[in-house]
């Protein structure tokens, strides 16, 4: 390619391979999701949805892959070559290389996630009785989904970038990757956006007091006087019921915190690998 | 044009290798005043050798009068090379060298009682030769 | 004229270990030097110093007065480096490989390294990896001269290679000398070579100097020197080496003085790295300049 020169021609040629292969995987993915979507959609109501098991898994292990075979080995693969050894003495800076390709990596995951998240977002919207609610399908939608696409690639380069060996790069990417999803989810996801509470008297069971597409709500039965029911109390149809819950006016705001935190730790992230990718020989 | 050869094991350094075998050529009558050596360039491309010791030994040869060099066009033997030894006279020492050698050999003395011999000897007339 | 390399107790530590230690080295401009050692001598430490792609602790390299640390682009602008295994993209073309020679350096001169690829009748869509190991160390030849560097440092480059690709690899190196005024060092285990090429010697042993200096100096100053034994402490110089037999004493001396009585011997290059290699506690080094009063 004579449009591209210097340490970018350089990141091109040699990672090609990998970017066209990861290329046809996110297209063919985002592809595949929305044709399924729009053969379901045109199929009789109440035919069954075709391999949602099957997309949910892909979509949900995507972001792994892309860390571990496309992040991980980004830079390992020159160190464990020793053709860091050439490339640094060639007439560029070692800031230079690593920059170069750093930044394809970024601005071609960026696209790759980019395509996949709105695939999965069609693919989501065309049945919407798919999924009983949205809350549950939070890790398909397309804000999160895009982000921890960088955010696994980011790790993938870090690791890359620090440790010089892809195999053991690849599995501290998966390792981390999954740590952080976990933790977070754990612990700080409920707390993106402060909760509502209220307390509320009557109803036929706890499902029935919870509004209509509320998430991450939680019920506690009270007393008299507005404390928690030890276990065994008996409960009837006028025991106060405390609801704790995320009205669905915060599911889209949570997304966009979400995906903007993961943005911010692939960036802190890609900035470490740059650090960790010039330390001497 | 000579071709140059080294010989690793000889003991003997590469320039005077090289010194040696334009010498040895000139006296045999392969080289003759007016031929032109190869370019040091050649030489280091043929060899393999360092390009610093094909200049000395060219330099050295010079200094002994073997040969000349004109700028931008080559060295060559000078005519003030000495001159070879004809082919009858060369021929005529060698087969008395000959004989030499296979009465040394009757005589008992193998290869290197026969080097030890010759170069002693020689060492003594060169020493009478330059006193 | 400024040398080429130069350093001033140059030290390179990994842990508790220093690979390099209070290193002294001064090459001319112009020098071809053989870096010789065992396995472990600090070579390729040194040889990486000078490049930049490792960080001194102690001293800084100056590569024609310039820090590889402070100054990497005016660095590798001069300085070519050829590692160790020659290194290269096996899946890039021979094309490929000169292309990104061009791309990363300013001063890329293609038609020469063009042209070299075709007198060695390299061809150059061929993938780099399906080349023989001694095209593959012309390809990282040519890769290395092709920015015109004024230093090469070559890590072992004939190791691993025939001889018939030796002697091409030594023949282009010596060629880019001779139409350069290239300086060389280049560290190998195989002193027969280093003999026709040679002209600066530089032995490391356990990280430290041994031996630094020209080679045609250092090679009069030494002497195997022949005769009895009970004359053994009558001699003059430093001793490097001893053998002795029966009745004969046989050994390398450097700076002999007078000693009637005893057959000296010219030594080659081969028998002084032997001879060095295998007495680490001597060293043969230049004197340090007087201080002007």
């Amino acid at each position: 390619m004579t449009v591209l020169s210097g340490a970018t021609w350089l990141a091109w040629r040699n990672n090609r391979q990998s970017a066209l292969i990861g290329g046809i995987l996110a297209a063919g993915t985002a592809v595949a999701l929305v044709g399924v979507a729009i053969w379901e959609a045109a199929q009789p109501t109440g035919s069954a949805h075709t391999m949602t098991t099957v997309f949910q898994t892909l979509l949900i292990t995507a972001p792994a892959m892309a860390g571990m075979f496309i992040g991980a080995p980004l830079l390992s693969a020159d160190f464990e070559r020793g053709t860091h050894l050439l490339t640094w003495t060639q007439g560029m800076t070692r800031r230079r290389w690593a920059a170069a390709n750093l930044s394809l990596l970024i601005v071609l995951s960026a696209l790759a996630a980019a395509v996949i998240a709105i695939g999965a977002q069609i693919w989501i919207a065309h049945l919407p009785n798919r999924f009983d609610s949205t809350w549950g399908i939070y890790d398909l939608q397309a804000p999160v989904v895009f982000s921890y696409v960088l955010f696994a690639v980011a790790v993938g380069a870090a690791a890359g970038a620090a440790l010089r060996r892809t195999i053991p790069a690849m599995a501290t990417t998966l390792a981390v990757f999954i740590a952080v999803r976990v933790a977070f989810v754990q612990l700080a996801r409920p707390h993106l956006l402060a909760a509502t509470t209220r307390v509320l008297v009557g109803g036929t069971g706890t499902n029935s007091v919870v509004p209509t597409g509320a998430g991450y709500f939680d019920t506690t039965f009270l007393d008299s006087h507005l404390r928690p029911l030890s276990p065994d109390s008996l409960i009837g149809p006028n025991t106060p019921i405390r609801l704790v819950y995320q009205p669905a006016a915060h599911f889209w705001p949570m997304q966009g915190i979400e995906a903007g935190i993961f943005v911010v730790l692939a960036s802190a992230l890609v900035v470490a690998a740059l650090t960790f990718a010039t330390r001497d020989a | 044009m000579i071709d140059f050869h080294l010989d690793s094991r000889s003991g003997i350094s590469t320039y005077m290798q090289i010194v040696q075998q334009v010498q040895r050529a000139v006296r045999c009558g392969l080289l003759t005043p007016g031929d032109r050596l190869p370019a040091a360039r050649e030489v280091v491309a043929a060899l393999a050798v360092n390009p610093n010791t094909v200049l000395k030994a060219y330099t050295e040869l010079e200094r002994g009068g073997w040969v000349a060099s004109r700028a931008g066009v080559g060295t060559f033997v000078a005519e003030t090379a000495p001159r070879a030894v004809a082919a009858d006279v060369h021929d005529r020492l060698g087969h008395s060298l000959r004989d030499w050698l296979a009465e040394a050999r009757r005589e008992g003395l193998d290869q290197s009682a026969i080097e030890a011999l010759f170069t002693i000897t020689l060492d003594a007339t060169a020493r009478e030769h330059a006193a | 004229m400024k040398a080429a390399l130069e350093a001033s107790g140059l030290g390179k530590r990994y842990g508790s270990t220093w690979a390099v230690r209070d290193l002294c080295i001064s090459i001319p401009a112009g020098r071809v030097a053989a870096l010789v050692g065992p396995n472990g001598a600090g070579k390729t430490t040194l040889l990486q110093l000078a490049v930049g792609l490792l960080t001194p602790d102690t001293g800084e390299p100056q590569v024609f007065g310039w820090s590889p640390r402070h100054h990497p682009t005016l660095v590798l602008a001069r300085v070519g480096f050829l590692a160790q295994d020659r290194p290269l993209y096996r899946r890039f073309t021979v094309a490929e490989t000169l292309r990104m020679g061009r791309e990363l350096n300013p001063k890329w001169n293609q038609p020469l390294a063009e042209a070299r690829m075709r007198r060695l009748e390299i061809p150059l869509k061929r993938q780099v990896g399906t080349l023989s190991g001694g095209q593959q160390a012309q390809v990282a030849l040519a890769l290395a001269l092709g920015k015109r560097p004024e230093l090469l440092l070559l890590d072992e480059p004939v190791s691993n290679l025939d001889p018939l690709a030796r002697r091409l690899f030594l023949a282009e190196l010596m060629q880019a000398v001779a139409a350069e005024g290239l300086t060389v060092v280049l560290s190998s285990h195989l002193v027969a070579d280093l003999e026709r090429v040679a002209d600066h010697l530089i032995i490391l042993a356990g990280g430290r100097l041994q031996v630094a200096g020209d080679l045609e100096p250092l090679l009069e100053d030494h002497r195997w020197l022949i005769g009895p034994r009970e004359e053994i402490g009558q001699v003059g110089g430093t001793v490097v080496q001893t053998g002795t037999g029966e009745r004969q004493c046989r050994m390398l001396i450097r700076s002999p003085g007078v000693s009637r009585g005893w057959t000296a011997e010219p030594v080659s290059l081969e028998d002084l790295v032997l001879a060095y290699l295998g007495n680490p506690e001597v060293s043969a080094l230049p004197q340090p300049k007087p201080v002007p009063a």
